[in-house]
């Protein structure tokens, strides 16, 4: 089973590696501090949907769900047991 | 390798300055808002790009400056400061806007949400000469989309912004090869229309039109989970202001007054349009978001 914090790397990997995008940790606000834009959102989606086989529905979203790494690997774990 | 002044805001801009780099040219400085939230001031950052802040397109010395550290291109990306026009013809092949919008005829502000709002079934993207006019120069490149009907201003700003890049691409591959090859393209001023910071029908809901004039409204300033430029519009309905965050068309025909509650369904209400049903299925009641049928529990009259 993978941790939360497993989960919390993939995504900061996720961050550097195809958004280009240094998080500087789990906790940071990605809203307030820039890292995270609409363009950067909906590219995200994309591969978290990818890579973790979970569909996203833009429409349910709200922005406190992307506030941080840590808020979105709840998402993605919630995503994750309701699939 | 080309050295450009990337003058930006949003998310675009950040993409731009990213694609610059990638593309192997150099980032003289980066002019952007000072604010912390302010994705392309981020990315400069991470870059190690300079960051000045809007206020040194102002200053009189910046035009030299901008010819002193050798600029080729300025490039403006979703900002809207104004340049004046020493500062335009300083680089050394010209400055050029990226706009969200086809020219001449979808110039100004929020583009996307006005071709929405008027039920376009395609839109572009422009990367145009900057001169003192605005939207107005000549025409370099440009790109041409379909709008589907389940775009709203979120999703059609997005697609501008990609079919931008792919611009921006064309634009520095045509400039470091030979910057003479760049097109130019004059505007023709009679099909000009430019949109100010006016929201369409003063931000409120108007029943007795068709539906699908009021559901393209509804999308046009659509950009959840993001703020609206326009916010979501605003009606009274069964007694109740409040503002419709998300409908649909129904395709069923309707005769009952317009603006009156039909049903309520699955999270939804169906409220009347002049000619067809509109299913409501998000509002916002008192600045909170939540269904429509929750908002609208009985059928009554508006």
């Amino acid at each position: 089973m993978q941790t939360a914090n497993s989960l919390q790397d993939l995504i900061t990997a996720i961050f550097s590696e195809e958004l280009y995008v240094e998080v500087p940790s789990p906790a940071t606000d990605l809203l307030q501090g820039g890292y995270l834009d609409s363009l950067r959102m909906v590219e995200l989606l994309l591969r978290l949907e990818e890579r973790f086989g979970i569909s996203i529905n833009l429409e349910s979203m709200e922005l406190e769900h992307f506030r941080s790494v840590e808020r979105i690997a709840l998402l993605v774990e919630r995503e994750r047991q309701a699939a | 390798m080309l050295s450009v002044l990337l003058i930006a805001r949003e998310g675009a801009g950040a993409q731009a300055l990213q694609r610059i780099r990638r593309a192997g040219h150099a980032v003289a400085a980066t002019v952007t808002a000072d604010e912390a939230a302010n994705p392309v001031r981020r990315a400069a950052l991470d870059l190690g790009v300079p960051v000045w802040g809007e206020e040194v397109a102002k200053h009189p010395g910046f035009a030299e400056a901008v010819r002193r550290i050798g600029v080729d291109l300025l490039l403006n990306v979703h900002s809207l400061a104004v340049l004046p026009a020493e500062v335009l013809d300083a680089p050394r092949i010209g400055s050029f806007n990226l706009h969200p919008g086809p020219l001449p005829g979808y110039a100004g502000l929020n583009a996307p949400s006005w071709a929405i709002y008027h039920g376009e079934t395609t839109h572009g993207s422009t990367l145009h000469w900057m001169d003192a006019r605005i939207d107005a120069g000549e025409i370099a490149y440009e790109a041409r989309f379909p709008v589907e009907e389940r775009d709203t201003g979120l999703t059609l700003s997005l697609k501008c912004a990609r079919a931008g890049m792919s611009l921006l691409d064309r634009l520095l591959a045509a400039a470091s090869e030979d910057a003479r090859s760049v097109p130019r393209l004059p505007q023709d001023p009679s099909r000009r229309r430019y949109f100010g910071r006016r929201v369409p029908q003063e931000g409120r809901l108007d029943w007795s039109r068709t539906a699908r004039e009021v559901v393209d409204f509804v999308r046009a300033c659509d950009y959840h989970p993001f703020p609206s430029p326009w916010d979501a519009p605003a009606t009274r309905v069964a007694g109740r202001e409040l503002r419709v965050l998300r409908a649909a068309r129904t395709h069923v025909p309707c005769g009952a007054p317009p603006g009156s509650v039909g049903r309520s369904e699955g999270g939804a209400a169906w409220i009347a349009a002049a000619d067809e049903w509109v299913r409501v299925t998000r509002v916002s009641l008192g600045g909170v978001a939540t269904d429509a049928a929750a908002a609208l529990p009985t059928p009554v009259q508006a």
